[in-house]
């Protein structure tokens, strides 16, 4: 006499679940948003950054980096009017029409932050786009396909795994020369192989779950399980690496632009920004302060995101 | 085996006064012990029997003062050895489960520890409380000595049995500690006679082995043995059973029902499945939606059912010996705790429900000795 | 599967990783179209025709029977050794220790890359080791109390560290900490002003806290902190010391928020295991359950990141190096990536994926050792 009493299984996510379920889902996503702080701050950081940097045209006049502006009165160490002097001093923060200062030709740092981030948040978007579409299509493909094809996506990605950070990068500029292409080209070859990896380990593990045994199971196609089904499960952390690795990218990029990999002298670029302010250092230092601190923000924007995303997301913490 | 086991009669071992317990979840306040009484006695079997999601488990956990940080216990009282284990310090209360309350779980995989020994997991209960157990080791060491020199005939070892004896006493008598490496060594030979005692082959090569070498049973027992080697006052066993196959469940219940005679714990048994009760238990308590509906002996019980749910969980278990067409099941489903169903919570689902079961709430009286129900039907 | 088969597997697989990273840094250094670039480093412009088209000979680029250097220039027919057998000609002296000459100016032209490289790898070594040092002294500790404390000061407070840490660009935090520690805490002794730390170099001996005249220490290892320790020379080692405190600080900062960000989650997920609350019931204490019990099995993942941070750190101090001016491999790269020393870079590639290689394998060997329920 062993039989039990019947128990109803609880299955969070049915087989059956319907649009409004989905959509319901994601009310209930950007209601944890609003109430989460991180992403709170990281998205005003993430999306204030994009604004600025699409609007950087139109905010500051784009010649003020290659041109000096004509000197301002207000700012009583700037070159133009002390040019006399032995010691000349960049225009330090906190003076009219230079909040942050000017450099030693008497440009307006504000200004030459705002022309400097486009580039890197252009950048940025490309390469992680391009990684992530990559690194699905083929961590998709290798997950499911599995065999041979697997395997050899996997020892591909053990390859690129081998070159850290920048070291591929010096190569190909060493050879290629300095353009933009190039440099993106060099980012985006060592950031590609973690997205297949991770992409891969997520279908793996949504493969085996029961619904999409039940879907193979009712007659449907692999690839449209795949797609439609197993794809739309399984991306999330992948989008959440993304949001994490625009913060990641832009580091290496202005590290890239800062160890002198810039195009031209006249790229306006914040990591270039700040390798030009080094040698005021001791003199100037807002010239190092501000364009690192722009990264750091505009960094930080992105990764708290991220992390936000990250928070809402996970299953054991939804509820 | 215990140096002095107050044998009276009825002596009560733990005592749970209207526990209420409710969980702060986002969508909403879930109440899901809504005062509970209970009462166990030493060397008694208790079997608390419920659907799940009716808080079984969750009273145990409360008992042991281990719930989640999103449970609070609203009011109630756990009485053990005359202290309210609810008002007690956080250290009292850890103090109380590492001599008193002992917890054995449902899925021995995943309560094991993956990457420390059974028998690391055994001893480290008194390598970490040396203090605490210093005379209980030494005195249980001195037992094996005894038990072992009865059977012993070679006079080797028998003289060298004798040695450690006299050193064992010596330090008996001594006020300070022992040493970490003489405590592990008595721990060792503790944990082993243990899981001996639970029936484990070869104890001494399962004191080495990880909980994934082993066999789910043998997961089991290594954890009951765990649970038994403190000696404990009140056993708390959830759903032990409930990971196992049929045949493991038998021998994992044989093995308790054996136990409950060896070591003077009272034992409550957390289970749905009314066979296990029938088959091992003194006493049933049945619960629904964090009630208890009714309590009382187990032949009493499965003979002469009174509340409606009680009734509707028999109908519910196919018995060869009575012919039926078809299962009855109990209609409806477990209500939502986070706005249950007003006075008696089985009302919505009740087939003798009548105007006065959703007005208040009915208490558990004692319908006949040893039988207690909650429910209109029998006054109250 | 015993653990040396599979070690001796993953040394087979190690082999054809390599041998493809060579692959791919050949073709990409060597394999551009117009042999100009892969013949830069060698032909010195002063060199006769025929003597250049010797030297091209003799680097098995060009074949033997091409008649003028003009042709070879304009990549006449039957001229340009093929790509593959250049490849296995270049394979053979590399592994027979072949390097090539350097042609860094700053760091010595002529020299060989192999000795270059040698030398300058002790100091890169030093620097990786002490950062990943630090990294883990902090983030297992920041880690395990954000997990234990969750939502909490301290949780936050580490949390933002972390956060931080991994927005911050390296070489910003180098010169924020220059300008702290260098400019404006500064010292007078004896009538001249110091900055609190040295800003440069392996030995500073321009700081306050720097002792002037530390002496010599003989050549062991060509780490200056190991050799002044095998020179017992205290004054020389409290140098060395001060000198490493900067940059050292600053490269074990950019990879501190990602362990403790694992160490975090792991833990949090191993504390929320259901052997806790087993462990909490026997009674144990709280140190113990989350110490033994949760830190144990949180540990694997920890010590994953804890490897690829240590392969990472030895082959990517470019910045570092760059900013303090740090004698090591990585400011020796990107100086060959300046003045295109393609032979310094492609030992420097290879070294770094070999390392990287090594420290995934022994990363998986750890494993066993830590986690019974592996084998392999």
């Amino acid at each position: 006499m062993t039989q039990r009493v019947e128990e109803v299984p609880f299955e969070p996510r049915s087989v059956y679940r319907r649009r409004s379920g989905r959509i319901s889902e994601i009310k209930y996503s950007l209601y944890l948003a609003r109430k989460n702080p991180l992403v709170l701050s990281g998205s005003v950081l993430a999306i204030g950054s994009i604004l600025i940097a699409a609007l950087s045209g139109i905010i500051v006049d784009p010649r003020s980096w290659a041109f000096q502006y004509p000197p301002r009165y207000y700012c009583w160490n700037n070159p133009w009017i002390n040019w006399h002097l032995q010691n000349i001093k960049p225009c330090p923060p906190g003076t009219p029409f230079y909040p942050l200062g000017a450099d030693a030709f008497g440009r307006n740092l504000l200004n030459m932050i705002i022309l400097g981030l486009p580039i890197d948040l252009q950048i940025s978007f490309s390469i992680v786009i391009s990684a992530f579409a990559i690194g699905v299509a083929l961590g998709a493909v290798a997950a499911y396909a599995g065999g041979l094809i697997d395997e050899a996506v996997l020892r591909i990605t053990d390859v690129f795994f081998a070159f850290p950070g920048l070291v591929l990068a010096l190569v190909l500029v060493a050879v290629f020369g300095r353009n933009l292409t190039i440099l993106t080209l060099a980012v985006l070859v060592v950031w590609w192989p973690l997205y297949v990896r991770l992409t891969r380990s997520q279908i793996l593990a949504e493969k085996e779950k029961p619904y999409a045994e039940a879907l193979k199971a009712m007659g449907a196609g692999r690839l449209r399980i795949l797609f439609l089904h197993i794809i739309p499960n399984s991306i999330y952390p992948v989008i959440v690496q993304a949001t994490l690795d625009i913060g990641g990218v832009i580091l290496t990029f202005s590290s890239l632009m800062f160890l002198g990999f810039a195009p031209s002298p006249l790229t306006p670029e914040l990591g270039k920004l700040v390798s030009d302010g080094i040698s005021f250092v001791s003199q100037a230092p807002w010239l190092v302060i501000f364009p690192g601190l722009a990264i750091v923000l505009v960094a930080l924007g992105f990764n708290l995101l991220g992390d936000g995303i990250r928070d809402i997301l996970d299953p054991r913490l939804r509820r | 085996m215990n140096s002095t086991p107050q044998l009276t009669k009825k002596n009560v071992a733990l005592e749970v006064r209207n526990l209420r317990v409710v969980f702060h979840t986002y969508a909403g306040v879930v109440k899901a012990i809504d005062g509970v009484n209970l009462t166990v006695h030493s060397k008694e079997l208790l079997g608390l029997v419920g659907e799940s999601g009716s808080g079984k488990s969750v009273t145990a956990l409360a008992i042991a003062g281990l719930l989640p940080e999103n449970a609070e216990v609203l009011e109630g009282e756990v009485l053990l050895r005359g202290k309210d284990l609810l008002k007690q310090s956080k250290k009292e209360l850890r103090m109380a489960r590492l001599t008193d309350i002992a917890l054995v779980f449902q899925d021995p995989m995943t309560y094991l520890n993956p990457v420390m020994t059974i028998g690391t997991q055994i001893t480290e209960i008194f390598t970490g409380n040396l203090k605490i157990y210093k005379d209980e080791l030494i005195q249980s060491r001195l037992d094996q000595i005894e038990n072992e020199l009865r059977q012993e005939t070679d006079p080797k070892k028998i003289s060298k049995l004798n040695e450690e004896k006299t050193k064992l006493e010596i330090k008996k008598q001594n006020s300070s500690g022992i040493s970490k490496k003489e405590g592990k060594r008595l721990a060792k030979l503790l944990a082993i006679e243990y899981l001996k005692l639970v029936k484990l082959p070869e104890p001494e090569r399962v004191f080495k082995m990880y909980p994934f070498e082993l066999s789910g049973g043998m997961r089991q027992r290594a954890m009951i043995a765990m649970a038994l080697v403190r000696r404990p006052a009140v056993l708390l066993a959830d759903e032990i059973t409930t990971a196992l196959d049929v045949t493991v469940q038998a021998q994992i219940l044989k093995l308790i029902k054996e136990l409950r005679d060896k070591v003077d714990a009272a034992i409550i048994l957390i289970t749905h499945d009314l066979g296990i009760v029938a088959e091992t238990c003194d006493r049933v308590a049945v619960m629904y939606a964090g009630n208890i509906v009714e309590e009382g002996d187990v032949i009493e019980i499965f003979k002469n059912p009174l509340h409606p749910y009680t009734v509707g969980l028999f109908g519910a278990v196919p018995r060869p010996d009575i012919e039926k067409e078809n299962l009855e099941p109990v209609p409806g489903s477990v209500p939502d705790l986070i706005n249950p169903p007003s006075g008696c919570r089985f009302h919505p689902r009740c087939p003798k429900a009548f105007e006065r079961c959703p007005k208040s709430k009915p208490p558990l009286i004692e319908y006949k000795p040893g039988h207690k129900v909650a429910c209109f039907l029998y006054g109250g | 599967m015993k653990l040396y088969e599979y070690v001796i597997r993953r040394l087979v697989l190690m082999v054809f990783v390599l041998l493809a990273v060579s692959v791919i840094v050949f073709v990409i250094t060597r394999g551009v179209p117009s042999p100009t670039y892969a013949l830069a480093p060698y032909i010195t412009p002063r060199m006769t025709d025929p003597q250049k088209l010797q030297t091209a000979v003799g680097l098995g680029i060009a074949e033997p029977s091409c008649p003028s250097w003009v042709d070879f220039t304009q990549s006449a027919p039957g001229c340009i050794t093929p790509l593959y057998v250049q490849y296995f000609s270049w394979l053979k002296q590399v592994l027979s220790g072949n390097w090539g000459n350097s042609v860094i100016p700053s760091i010595g032209v002529g020299q060989s890359t192999w000795g270059l490289f040698v030398a300058r790898f002790p100091y890169t070594a030093e620097l990786a080791v002490a950062a990943a040092l630090i990294t883990v002294l902090f983030a297992l500790p920041m880690g395990i109390v954000s997990a234990t404390h969750n939502n909490k000061v301290p949780d936050h407070f580490s949390r933002i560290v972390a956060l931080v840490g991994y927005s911050m660009p390296v070489f910003w935090l180098a010169f924020i900490l220059q300008i702290i520690f260098v400019i404006y805490l500064t010292l007078t002794i004896h009538g001249n002003t110091f900055g609190l730390l040295p800003s440069s170099q392996t030995v500073g001996t321009d700081c306050a806290l720097c002792i002037p005249n530390p002496g010599n220490i003989n050549t062991y290892t060509g780490a200056p902190i190991l050799d002044a320790i095998l020179s017992l020379n205290p004054a020389y080692f409290w140098d060395a010391l001060l000198a490493l405190i900067l940059p050292a600080i600053t490269l074990a900062f950019s990879t501190l928020g990602a362990l403790t960000r694992i160490v975090r989650s792991s833990m949090m997920e191993a504390l929320r295991q259901d052997y806790i609350l087993l462990a909490r019931s026997k009674g144990l204490r709280e140190r113990t359950v989350i110490y033994r019990h949760a830190l144990k099995n949180a540990l694997l993942p920890a010590i994953t990141i804890t490897g690829l941070i240590l392969a990472t750190l030895l082959g990517g101090a470019v910045v570092v190096e760059e900013v303090f001016s740090w004698p090591g491999v990585g400011q020796a790269a990107l100086d060959a990536s300046l003045f295109l020393d393609i032979n310094f870079l492609e030992l420097y590639t290879l070294v770094t994926a070999l390392i990287i290689v090594v420290a995934n394998l022994g990363v998986d060997v750890l494993y066993a050792f830590i986690d019974p329920r592996i084998r392999y």
